[in-house]
């Protein structure tokens, strides 16, 4: 078939180029057959996507994971470079046989899904199961604004057939209202109150990684009694027109000190309890391990199975993901967004690192607006001994600090200010003490720069392109 | 000013430069924010208004309507303000949105509609002929992002110069609005820009100016001591010369090039 053919041409054109686009292939595909992509589809499983602001890759990661431990054999998955319509329907269409029909029909797969490209994808693939992660402010200079977002959400729901179910954090308020709107099943995940979620703050000169949310009724700004991430939370309208749902699977997370050795995750809902062993840190891990589990579980898989299938799993590129250099231990985390970067921090902070290097780009895959990271909580940092600042941007860091609070005692102990990853990472390496910890904190491209040095040392594997 | 609802460009920073600039001077800072239902604005020496998303935006338009003449009041006494990119649109004649008119209360003398395309990125701009307190040699700095064109009234003043980026309309060059002490009868130094950043870290002098015109109450702006800000304009210089190298970079593009470019560009669907 020639738009496979052709598919395959340029995919492997793509590679002896050494270029890292994805789209290529599947965009070819589809001008010569428009209909190659719903083709496809329609011979496979069951279909998850995920979509959100934070999560997405971590959370498809799991539900793959699950799937595996079920089916015996991988989901069809793609890679997070890879979320819009052309890089899925290259995912697709390098999965077809020379008549153009899918190798392994009947397999499930797991798409992550971009944001803005789920109102054209689910035109040409239906999901089986739609997780709605979270809706958080991000880059605002490709995103525009969380109004934006929210209206094409809602246009690809209604473009869902009534046999879809949504998965939906009952915790973000904007992501419930959508949801129920749709008039789609609907399973929620969401946090089982416990220690260590009630901070509850706000103050005009303290950051803020928190959007107010009006009540989708009156337009009263919505009260919580608790916060986890962002806007997160237990939430209530003031006047009583809505509240928070108790979710279908909540999860609690037991994080050991100092991060060593894995977290338990317990999930509470209609089977009971029970838990899992996961090598990932935060709250947002669980957050995402209780949508892939509810994932699984609208995709039929018994809920003791899809936890089971959870137990071990490891971190997506970036998201603390660990390294050891000569005995001492690199913990690295993509940071993109004030609500993603704020989590970050505190999980860092919790850490007790020697040290911490936080890197900045403004490339349009970092978000080219650097300002909002003027809206991250960065005082868990203050009682660190070194801190070094690389990207593009450290400039811009160096500024945030030194006008971080000013009543706060403790002076910031910068130790580094250089642009390149290489020349930074070598700095802090040299003042981390052996057996020591070091936490990198950096957005995308940066991150990358960061980790293709510990990739030529030979500590962390390439990533998956 | 609504710190809750226009909160979403880091503008923040702006709130915490004053403070930490006045402190450093010596000066004890009292913080306070005017929220939506409030029944005036406060006594104040400086007054900061920010960037919101559109929603927001509507909402603060009617706060900012009733509580027009108590902001006048303020400045009148010499107060300065600094109204960044959504505050900056609410606080003049009038905003057409996409979603409709929204009327404001013209404290600064410019009248906005909105463009079907965003303007985003970085800016480098010239500050203007307007002998403002400060040094004129230094550029303004900022990113910008903003669908609405703003126009100056007739013989209102531009802010700055774009050497680089949109500013007001991506049209006349014009970034901003200025309004001197004296300026209108009134006291305060006004001043409306579209540049985030935040704008008051990345430009101190412009910082200084707010705090140095706003304690001097209507009367001449107060000395300020001169403090370090060495890492400041550091940050800023390499900024402006990034800007320049990239725009002179896009500039060499030779026209040959896309030429040849275009045509398959546009036969593969790019």
């Amino acid at each position: 078939m020639l738009a496979v053919r052709l598919s395959a041409f340029a995919r492997h054109a793509v590679r002896v180029v050494g270029h890292r686009g994805t789209s290529l292939p599947g965009m070819i595909a589809q001008r010569i057959d428009p209909s190659i992509v719903s083709a496809l589809a329609a011979d496979l499983g069951p279909v998850v996507f995920v979509v959100g602001t934070n999560g997405k890759t971590t959370t498809s990661r799991l539900t793959a994971r699950i799937f595996e431990s079920v089916d015996g054999a991988p989901p069809l998955a793609n890679r997070s470079g890879a979320n819009l319509a052309q890089g899925l329907a290259s995912t697709l269409v390098a999965e077809a046989d020379r008549m153009g029909r899918l190798r392994n029909p009947g397999r499930s797969a797991v798409f992550e899904v971009d944001e803005l490209a789920l109102d054209n994808v689910v035109g040409e693939i239906t999901p089986t199961v739609l997780v709605v992660l979270n809706l958080f402010r991000d880059q605002l200079d490709r995103m525009g604004e969380v109004e934006t977002v929210i209206e094409r959400w809602r246009a690809a729901l209604r473009r869902l057939p009534r046999t879809t179910i949504v998965v939906g954090c009952a915790d973000d308020p904007r992501v419930d209202d959508l949801i129920v709107r749709s008039g789609l099943p609907m399973l929620r995940f969401g946090l089982a109150p416990g220690q260590g979620i009630e901070r509850v703050r706000v103050e005009i000169d303290q950051p803020s990684a928190v959007d107010a949310v009006a009540c989708p009724v009156c337009g009263l700004a919505l009260e919580t009694t608790w916060r986890s991430i962002g806007h997160l939370g237990d939430w209530a309208c003031p006047r009583g027109h809505a509240r928070r749902s108790t979710p279908d699977v909540s999860v609690s997370a037991d994080v050991p000190e100092r991060g060593n050795g894995p977290a338990i995750v317990t999930f509470h809902g209609s089977f009971g309890w029970m838990s899992a062993r996961v090598h990932l840190g935060g709250m947002s891990a669980a957050y995402d391990s209780a949508a892939a589990v509810t994932a699984a579980i609208a995709a039929g898989i018994a809920p003791a199975a899809a936890i089971r299938g959870l137990d071990g799993a490891t971190p997506a590129f970036g998201r603390l993901e660990e390294a050891r250099v000569g005995g001492r231990r690199i913990i690295m985390a993509l940071v993109k967004n004030p609500a993603s970067m704020t989590e970050s921090v505190e999980v860092a902070a919790a850490l007790a690192p020697d040290a911490v290097l936080i890197g900045l780009n403004d490339e349009p895959a970092d978000g080219r607006d650097v300002s909002w990271i003027w809206d991250v909580d960065l005082e868990p940092l203050r009682g660190v001994r070194r801190i070094g600042l690389t990207g593009s941007r450290s400039d811009d860091l160096g500024l945030r600090l030194k006008y971080a609070p000013s009543a706060a005692g403790d002076p910031w102990r910068i130790v580094t200010r250089v642009g390149a990853a290489e020349v930074a990472l070598a700095a802090m390496l040299a003042v981390v003490p052996a057996e020591g910890t070091l936490v990198v904190l950096a957005t995308y491209t940066s991150l990358l720069a960061i980790r293709s040095v510990l990739e030529r040392r030979g500590v962390v594997p390439a990533v998956p392109q | 000013m609504f710190p809750d609802l226009l909160n979403v460009y880091g503008d923040s920073g702006n709130v915490r430069t004053i403070v930490v600039r006045a402190e450093a001077r010596g000066y004890d800072v009292e913080l306070s924010a005017v929220r939506a239902g409030a029944a005036s604005v406060p006594g104040a020496d400086v007054l900061l208004i920010g960037g919101g998303q559109d929603r927001e935006q509507h909402a603060v338009a009617r706060e900012l309507e009733r509580l027009g003449d108590s902001i006048l009041t303020r400045i009148r006494d010499g107060a300065s303000l600094l109204a960044v990119c959504g505050g900056y649109q609410g606080l003049g004649w009038s905003y057409l949105a996409a979603s409709g008119p929204i009327d404001g209360p013209g404290i600064l003398d410019v009248r906005t509609v909105a463009g079907s395309e965003r303007l985003v990125g970085p800016v480098v701009a010239a500050l203007g002929q307007a002998r403002g307190p400060w040094a004129p040699d230094r550029e303004v700095i900022g990113f910008e992002n903003h669908a609405g064109r703003t126009f100056l009234g007739d013989g209102a003043r531009s802010f700055a110069t774009v050497e680089i980026g949109h500013g007001n309309n991506g049209d006349d060059r014009t970034e901003g609005y200025l309004a001197l002490p004296g300026d209108g009868g009134l006291g305060g130094l006004r001043i409306g820009t579209y540049l985030h950043g935040p704008f008051l870290p990345r430009n101190p002098h412009i910082a200084d100016a707010l705090i140095a015109v706003g304690l001097g109450r209507g009367g001449p702006p107060v000395r300020l001591d001169e403090i370090d800000d060495r890492e400041e304009w550091a940050a800023h210089d390499r900024f402006v010369a990034r800007c320049r190298a990239h725009r002179n970079r896009e500039n060499r593009i030779p026209d040959r090039i896309s030429r040849i470019v275009d045509p398959i560009r546009s036969l593969i669907g790019l």
